[in-house]
């Protein structure tokens, strides 16, 4: 569908129900749901976006199911990824995902790649109006200390969640992380390999396929 | 909306699995695909247990102490040779965590249960691999006789012998006579066309199944016995040369049919970033993406559990409550320290005595700043182990030189059965270290009261008769050995079922397989567990 579109994986973090996935149907699908499930049976999601710059570039989007409680997040989880999206709710009183979502900053810090794209989302923009919990200018303050880019937005409208996406398409390096095997696969020799499906069957060896 | 239908209870399962090791997350992840409800724990805080997982150096050295015979030490001069601090910066700073330590390093053939099994479950999306890019025979007993050669290059090369990867690369080898070319290519046909369904009739196996491997080469094929052997260990990887000839032959048949399938030169693959620790946290994730809770570390902690009507249930620290599965499968250790499998053993006799005078394998980790010349110059392609540049340490990445294993075969005249030593290399494309850098697994075979002797193996690797000046191994910032456990070869744990679904006696697993293939199978199986 795109001619040559770089492939970047993307993280989403952010507490249970804070509309993680429904950002990411909204963005990938166009499609928003009100009684969305806990998100089950999706490993990640393709979209493809292309900046002003006509710079296509193809998301790998990783989204987590976290338990409320235990966060045992997998190292796998952040290997090559470029960019990720940490999501909180703004209509929070409490603002624990507010708080959260800063909890997973400094996860990030700790784990991921020093050179990842960070954004924070305030989701439920559209129930701004009637009960936002967490202000504006405090999460900007806080993102611009950081050094994250910043969008709030709103899954069921839609409002602002191409913005979150082109935002970091804007930020991402001109080339792939050198490691980053995801998408077309491992070029033979030097690159790594991706088992796919493609392969599994047949016995007709003798071809070098490592495409 | 009906009123009367209950929500499900949280702390309600259909399955709890005890354990994050490779077979256990295999089992998590298919359980959940298929629709059940799993609650996955594992006291040990990293994916993978004290058994699979790939830990950074600083995990490592505060989970030495969890691991059996374990030590570890920065030799004399090892924080000048990397530079800096570098002590400090593994054990708290960013620089330990560049690093991915398998505590269970292996290579998979491209075909296989396991590479099937990541593929039909979608799990190897998640995870990149390198092929590995060259094995090699290594006689470290010829290596103590003084060099008397000047040429560096051809001395080191003398070691070691690179076992040819392609129909190409046999008929190139100048060792070999062409007579000798001749039987081993008659050899490789063989195995090629094997069929196990009639190797009860085929003329070159009949009455000789089981015969020991290496006497059947030099009987069935004509083979001499240096050939014989290298066969053995180098294409069919046995780990004595005793090993029933049926069996080795269909192994070495996998093998060969995994040359190309990935690699026209190669027929074994690693994962990144550390290996089986990878393959384990993939599984999990895809239990997770189907729904699976995970709860690991301290809070996962067992504090009792008991067998009821409706299955089993357990109380962890994590929370006050009991958690109820209507089965619960772990490792027997697991279950004896969840305190649901009688401490004495299954009933049947508990594990028996380890003898003094049982195999026991030495594992040794250690992380040096390039391979060792005698490696770079015996997988340096094309250049005849003549000349040795400055910019060959710089070619290794662009020779293929990322993931390289050698194997040691045991002395010939052994008496029974000793096994053979294996040394893997995993470079920074597998992102197991920094750039230039290699993590070294070694694993051989000791005896007690023997001192470390993968050490002593990795010592020899870096230090040849003439290669005084030459740098030894750099900095090991951790190692851990003597240990059973065997290093890339061994078998896992087997798993038991107890609760609603499980026979009271043995699982039926049978005995643990010795690649740990069969635990995969029982995985994917899970469901045969049911009556």
């Amino acid at each position: 569908m795109s001619r040559n579109a770089q492939s970047f994986k993307l993280v989403l973090l952010g507490e249970s129900a804070v509309g993680k996935s429904s950002l990411v149907l909204r963005f990938a699908k166009d499609e928003y749901s009100d009684f969305r499930e806990s998100t089950i049976g999706a490993a990640f999601l393709t979209q493809t976006l292309t900046t002003d710059e006509g710079r296509d570039i193809k998301f790998e989007i990783w989204d987590t199911s976290t338990t409320p409680g235990y966060r045992s997040l997998a190292p796998i989880y952040f290997r090559n990824s470029a960019a990720a999206v940490i999501v909180y709710d703004i209509t929070q009183r409490s603002q624990a995902s507010f708080a959260q979502a800063k909890t997973w900053v400094q996860t990030l810090r700790r784990q991921a790649d020093p050179s990842i794209t960070i954004i924070l989302v305030g989701n439920k923009l559209d129930l701004a109006s009637s009960s936002r919990g967490t202000d504006r200018e405090l999460a900007e303050a806080y993102a611009e200390e950081e050094g994250l880019l910043f969008v709030e937005a709103s899954a069921k409208t839609g409002e602002n969640v191409q913005e979150v996406f082109m935002q970091v398409a804007k930020k991402l390096p001109l080339a792939p992380p050198p490691q980053a095997t995801s998408g077309g696969g491992g070029k033979p020799g030097q690159k790594g390999v991706k088992l796919a499906p493609g392969q599994a069957s047949g016995q007709q060896a003798a071809q070098a396929c490592n495409c | 909306m009906s009123t009367d239908q209950q929500e499900p209870n949280p702390d309600d399962f259909d399955t709890i699995v005890l354990g994050t090791g490779l077979a256990e997350s295999i089992i998590a992840a298919s359980l959940a695909k298929a629709s059940q409800k799993v609650l996955h724990i594992d006291p040990f805080p990293t994916y993978g247990g004290p058994r699979h997982s790939s830990l950074t150096i600083p995990e490592l050295v505060a989970h030495l102490p969890d691991l059996e015979n374990s030590s570890y030490e920065y030799p004399a001069g090892s924080s000048a040779a990397a530079g800096g601090s570098f002590q400090q910066d593994v054990e708290t700073g960013s620089r330990g965590r560049q690093y991915a330590i398998s505590l269970y390093p292996a290579i998979l053939p491209a075909r296989g249960k396991l590479i099937d099994t990541l593929i039909s479950s979608g799990v190897s999306g998640y995870i990149g691999f390198r092929v590995v890019d060259g094995i090699g025979l290594w006689q470290p007993s010829t290596s103590t006789g003084a060099g008397t050669s000047t040429n560096r290059g051809e001395e080191f090369a003398s070691d070691i012998k690179k076992v040819p990867s392609s129909k190409g690369q046999v008929f190139k080898d100048k060792t070999l006579s062409l007579m000798e070319k001749r039987k081993l290519m008659k050899m490789l046909m063989f195995v090629a066309n094997l069929d196990e369904t009639k190797a009860i009739d085929d003329a070159l196996l009949k009455d000789k199944i089981d015969m020991p491997f290496v006497p059947y080469l030099q009987q069935a094929f004509d083979l001499p016995l240096a050939m014989a052997r290298d066969i053995a260990f180098g294409i069919a990887h046995c780990t004595t040369g005793k090993e029933p000839a049926l069996v080795t032959l269909l192994r070495m048949q996998r093998y060969l049919r995994s040359l190309s399938r990935y690699s026209p030169t190669s027929s074994f693959l690693v994962a990144q970033f550390g290996g089986i620790g990878e393959i384990v946290q993939g599984f999990c994730r895809s239990c997770a993406v189907y729904g699976g809770t995970y709860i690991l570390g301290d809070m996962a902690r067992i504090k009792s559990g008991k067998q009821t009507e409706e299955g089993v249930e357990i109380q962890i620290e994590a929370q006050e409550g009991a958690l109820r599965g209507k089965r619960l499968i772990g490792t027997d250790k697991a279950l004896k320290q969840a305190g649901l499998l009688d401490a004495s053993g299954d009933g049947r006799g508990s594990r028996r005595k380890i003898e003094e005078s049982e195999p026991r394998r030495s594992n040794c980790v250690a992380i040096v700043s390039g391979l060792p010349p005698m490696v770079r110059s015996a997988f340096s392609s094309g250049r005849d182990g003549a000349q040795q540049t400055e910019e060959q340490e710089d070619e290794d990445e662009v020779a293929g030189n990322d993931v390289l294993v050698l194997v040691a075969p045991p002395p010939e005249d052994q008496e029974k059965g000793q096994e053979v030593s294996r040394i893997l290399f995993m470079g920074s494309g597998t992102g197991s270290c920094p750039e230039g850098e290699y993590v070294v697994y070694i694993s051989t075979p000791t005896r007690i009261g023997e001192t470390n002797p993968a050490k002593a193996l990795l010592d020899r690797l870096f230090v040849t008769p003439t290669s005084t000046a030459l740098p030894t191994s750099a900095h090991q910032p951790g190692r851990h050995g003597p240990d059973q456990a065997p290093c890339w070869w061994g078998s896992f744990e087997r798993v038991r079922v107890v609760g609603r679904d499980g026979p009271r006696g043995r699982a039926r697993s049978g005995r643990a397989g010795r690649s740990g293939r069969r635990d995969d199978h029982q995985a994917r199986r899970g469901r045969g567990w049911r009556r």
